[in-house]
């Protein structure tokens, strides 16, 4: 009995009381819906923050690898576009020989931007893939915001692309909606600017948020590409054509990532046209 | 012992007869009755509190057993023998011998009243806050601890009279 009163006297007694009472309130949760439900919602939230930290840590962490497996995402998708595609549902009537609807005319390798330059009169940009990817001469460069150029020299693993902020660069656009089109030059200096040429007075251009896009009259970009809004546009007293500032979306000088264009229709529509070139 | 004898007695009386109580709400409010907070109550004065917690934890958990809310009934008998000397310590009268206990007899009635009532309030409050088990439903429980409390006081008063004879 002495025994027994000393253990008694050595116990803590509020420690023996938070001790009981979460041991009921442990069966009261568990065995109890209600009661549990309570419980786990509050507890989810405390945890939650926890788990959400912890997320966001490692996510941190797996960021490039998210990053590269979202553009090859990008050239996959772009490429299923309907626009990117062929219907070749008048030859398939006719000839019931090929066996889809649709035949690929655009496909795209993604590249990473490796150098770049926007301050000197005639821009190129290097990208990460070259003949070894397939890259060849004259493909067209995009991004989702827009147009970056045209490769012009291709080495085993890089590709030298000529920026549209070059002098010598003409980019075949349009008012999207309207149909006027015309040629997107630059004129140095300032990088986010280029000029929309070669559309007559006669058609008119209502609002100054125009978005303008390539036209798919060239082989180097698929139609229908936004390359920037209407900024600015006058008729020059004495000239027959608007003069019309764009202002591009993308940011030339911070690309970081790419789409190569390749239009494997390119070489059948070039040897179709030369056929009349010594005309023009 | 007594004590034991007690319990079953109350335990008996709290099963049997008191439960039935819940199917006659008041209005559209279900309330409980509970004598048994009187079994902690009655326990001897001067039981060594880490004693009497283990005791009450036993006892709510039969408790718990019969009415099948498991943990309920556990945590508001400790939480009510924790208090339970604090209560004791304002009606008592000097010089009571540590291990009788304070019994309506040993106390007037209106001291009795005192610490039934703070005792039974304290068991009510805390186990209707472990039923709803969220401060939300702080209305809920003021309800249920009221309308609990006037029923219950009237029983408890009486088995404690009936009580007094056993001491």
């Amino acid at each position: 009995m002495n025994t027994f009163l000393q253990l008694l006297n050595r116990i803590n007694h509020g420690a023996l009381f938070a001790l009981l009472l979460s041991i009921s309130l442990f069966m009261i949760v568990r065995n109890n819906e209600a009661q549990g439900k309570i419980f786990w919602n509050s507890a989810g939230m405390v945890f939650g923050v926890f788990g959400n930290g912890a997320n966001a840590v490692w996510s941190y962490f797996n960021l490039r690898r998210e990053n590269e497996k979202l553009q090859r995402e990008i050239s996959v998708l772009r490429g299923q576009l309907a626009q990117d595609q062929y219907n070749d549902q008048l030859v398939r009537d006719t000839l019931q020989k090929i066996d889809s609807n649709r035949i690929q005319i655009y496909e795209y390798i993604e590249a990473a931007v490796t150098n770049n330059s926007v301050d000197k009169p005639k821009n190129y940009l290097t990208l990460n893939r070259g003949s070894r990817h397939g890259v060849k001469e004259n493909m067209g460069v995009i991004t989702a915001e827009g147009v970056l150029g045209v490769v012009r020299y291709v080495s085993p693993n890089y590709c030298l692309v000529m920026s549209i902020l070059h002098t010598d660069s003409r980019v075949s656009a349009q008012i999207k909606g309207k149909g006027f089109y015309g040629s997107l030059v630059w004129r140095g200096r300032d990088p986010s600017r280029m000029y929309l040429t070669d559309i007559p007075k006669h058609n008119k251009i209502s609002s100054n948020e125009d978005i303008v896009e390539t036209t798919g009259f060239s082989t180097y970009y698929p139609p229908g590409v936004t390359i920037g809004t209407v900024f600015y546009h006058e008729i020059p007293p004495g000239s027959s054509n608007h003069l019309i500032q764009v202002k591009l979306k993308v940011n030339m000088a911070n690309v970081r990532y790419a789409q190569i264009v390749v239009n494997k229709h390119a070489d059948e529509i070039n040897q179709l046209e030369a056929s009349i070139k010594d005309e023009q | 012992m007594r004590i034991l004898l007690k319990f079953i007695i109350i335990w008996i009386l709290q099963i049997v007869v008191l439960k039935q109580f819940q199917f006659w709400p008041i209005g559209s409010h279900h309330y409980e009755v509970f004598v048994y907070p009187l079994f902690i109550l009655l326990l001897p004065v001067g039981l060594h509190i880490n004693l009497m917690l283990i005791i009450a934890f036993v006892a709510g958990l039969i408790m718990d057993g019969a009415y099948n809310t498991l943990g309920v009934h556990a945590a508001s008998s400790i939480f009510l023998a924790y208090c339970r000397n604090a209560f004791l310590s304002w009606v008592i009268p000097r010089g009571l011998d540590d291990h009788l206990t304070p019994s309506l007899k040993r106390l007037d009635f209106f001291p009795f009243l005192r610490y039934a009532t703070f005792g039974l309030l304290a068991y009510l409050v805390f186990y209707y806050s472990m039923v709803f088990f969220s401060p939300v439903y702080f209305i809920d429980i003021t309800i249920k601890t009221l309308l609990s409390f006037t029923v219950s006081i009237f029983f408890t008063l009486i088995l404690a009279g009936v009580l007094n004879g056993l001491d």
